[in-house]
This record gives C-alpha cells, structure tokens and sequence, in this order.
C-alpha cells in the first residue's frame, strides 16, 4: 500500500482515480510521485531528530509512518494533503 | 495521458530524489526506484553533489561553468535548496568530487557573495593550531551566528569548501576558520591573503565575486581545481 493514501480525502480520492483513469499503464509511476511528494513534505516539516524515527516507521511500514504522522503532527499531515492535491491538480489541468 | 505528461511526471519524480538526497540522504537506500525505467537495473537515485558516471562532455562543462558565472553576479543570497542540490551534483561532475551546499540540511546565509581579505584573525581563528593547510581559511559572516553558536562550536566551523572564482574557472580548497570580525562588511565573506592569491580574488575580471560550496572529501587546503579541465592543478 501506498504511502500517500492515508493523506488522501476524498475529494483528492475522486482526482487520483480520474487521473489514473487517464494514464493506462502509468500508474506505478503517479504513486511514486506522490509518495515523493509526501516525503519531500516530511523532510521540510521534522527536525533533524524528527526525521530518524520517521525514517526508522518508513523502513518498518510505510502505514506506520503515515499514521505517527496524522497523529503527532497533524499540521504537517494537512501540509501533505494540501501538497498532493496541488500535484494532482496540476496533471489534471495538463 | 499524454507522452508530455508522462515525461512531466518522470522529471517531477527526479527533481524529487534530488531534492530528497540533499535534505535527507539517509532516506536515499530506502526510496522506490523509477518504474518501467529500462536504461538500468540498478536504482535510479542520484546523490547531491555525487559524481555518478566519469564522463563528461566539454559541453556539459562549459554550461556548468556559465551557470556559475550567472550565480557568482547575483545579489549575494543562499540558493534554494531545490537548485543548490541540481547545480551541486552538475558540479560534483565537473570537479569529480562529491560537493554540497549544506551540511545536516545547515546552509551557510551565503553560497555566493563578496570576498575581501581578512586582516587579522577571526572569531575562533585560534582553534586550530598554525599548519600551511590553515592558512587557506574563509571567513563567515557574524550574521551566521545565534544564541546557540556562541554556546557551542558552530556547526560550519572547520568544514572543508570549495572556494570558486567562476570568472577564472578555478576552486581553492579551504576551510572556515571563523567569522568576520570587522565592523565594516562590504563583503559576505573574508579570506585569507593565501586564499585570495591561490583563488585569484584580487584579478580585475573577478571583483571578489566567490562562490562556497561544502567538499564531502578531504582534499588537502590549498589544491586549486581546475573547473575546465576538472582536476587540480
């Protein structure tokens, strides 16, 4: 499972499935963008300390990372929201 | 989709790993590679600064070279680290040497300015003992300073750089010895006469125009690095 799917609404659910709709055999690569997209977010958001347990959840499982984040930093969480709907809305608009 | 979208999507992910690499390297090993990527079985992950292939064309370092040039005139600033990680692995290529503008995602207030001689020792300057490599030392500016730098030694102390005269397309290889600690600073950072002669700072293409990049080897003070032919000289 995805990293960047817990951070999904689902008003942003409703873009990625229109945008994987259009993109046939692509989707593996929107995944990944979105996952880089959700760690580029974490990486601008924690500390340096931060960061080593973030890194230590995301070996582990990705879920864990995704859900110590929604839960401790619930700013940084709506940060990588905000961030992923602007990435889908700009492959939308293409 | 269309083919365009697609490339904007691969680029988009590159851009990413380039940022990631240089704001968080220890995530390198554990992120996913590019799909469908057939050039190469190994991981498509580029380390900031990290030269990954030894060939380069003259080309390539001419553009390096004119996008130096371009960035030693700019008002003096930081550059952003999305482009301070692209512009040093462009580097790292040319030199053949793994180059970055920070450390433990810490910036220097500067990665380009104005550099003038410094007349006496700096803050910190008597940290280290007198060696020929010490007299190639570069001085910060005091604004680098807070509250916690004067409680503890400053996290940019006795880093190795690269100290680059784009307009005579040379680096010395130095070290920052300390702050500024005159109180007129026309210029961003101070150097030592030896680091000014060795940098051709004082030639009247150059105008002090430096650029400081952080060197992950430890090439030994003083080496000039030839930016055309991207060795020492």
């Amino acid at each position: 499972m995805s990293l960047f799917l817990p951070f999904a609404n689902a008003s942003m659910q409703k873009l990625y499935q229109s945008v994987v709709e259009d993109m046939h055999d692509q989707q593996e690569s929107l995944d990944m963008l979105l996952d880089l997209t959700v760690l580029k977010t974490v990486a601008r958001s924690l500390d340096v300390g931060e960061r080593k347990q973030a890194l230590a959840l995301f070996r582990a499982d990705h879920q864990r990372l995704a859900l110590w984040i929604t839960q401790d930093f619930p700013g940084v969480g709506l940060t990588i929201s905000e961030a992923l709907t602007r990435v889908l809305l700009a492959l939308t608009v293409e | 989709m269309t083919s365009a979208t697609q490339q904007h999507i691969h680029d988009k992910i590159e851009q990413l790993q380039q940022e990631l690499a240089s704001s968080w390297p220890e995530l390198l090993e554990y992120l996913p590679t590019l799909p469908n990527s057939n050039s190469s079985t190994e991981p498509n992950l580029v380390v900031a600064g990290e030269p990954e292939d030894s060939t380069i064309t003259q080309e390539d370092r001419l553009e390096v070279i004119e996008q130096l040039r371009a960035l030693s005139v700019l008002p003096p600033a930081a550059l952003e680290a999305t482009a301070a990680a692209v512009l040093a692995r462009k580097l790292g290529f040319v030199i053949n040497t793994s180059v970055s503008f920070a450390v433990d995602d810490k910036q220097l207030l500067h990665s380009h300015g104005r550099v003038q001689v410094q007349q006496s020792s700096g803050y910190f300057n008597t940290l280290w003992p007198a060696t020929k490599e010490s007299t190639y030392a570069l001085y910060v500016s005091p604004r680098q300073l807070d509250v916690q730098s004067l409680a503890q030694t400053p996290w940019f102390l006795g880093k190795r750089v690269l100290a680059i005269n784009a307009a005579q397309m040379i680096g010395v290889v130095a070290y920052i010895a300390g702050v500024q600690i005159s109180g007129l600073h026309r210029a961003q950072f101070s150097a030592s006469s030896q680091l000014m002669r060795a940098g051709q700072f004082w030639q009247p293409g150059n105008q002090g125009q430096i650029i400081v990049c952080f060197l992950d080897d430890p090439l030994p003070a003083g080496n000039v690095l030839d930016l055309t032919q991207g060795g020492m000289q």
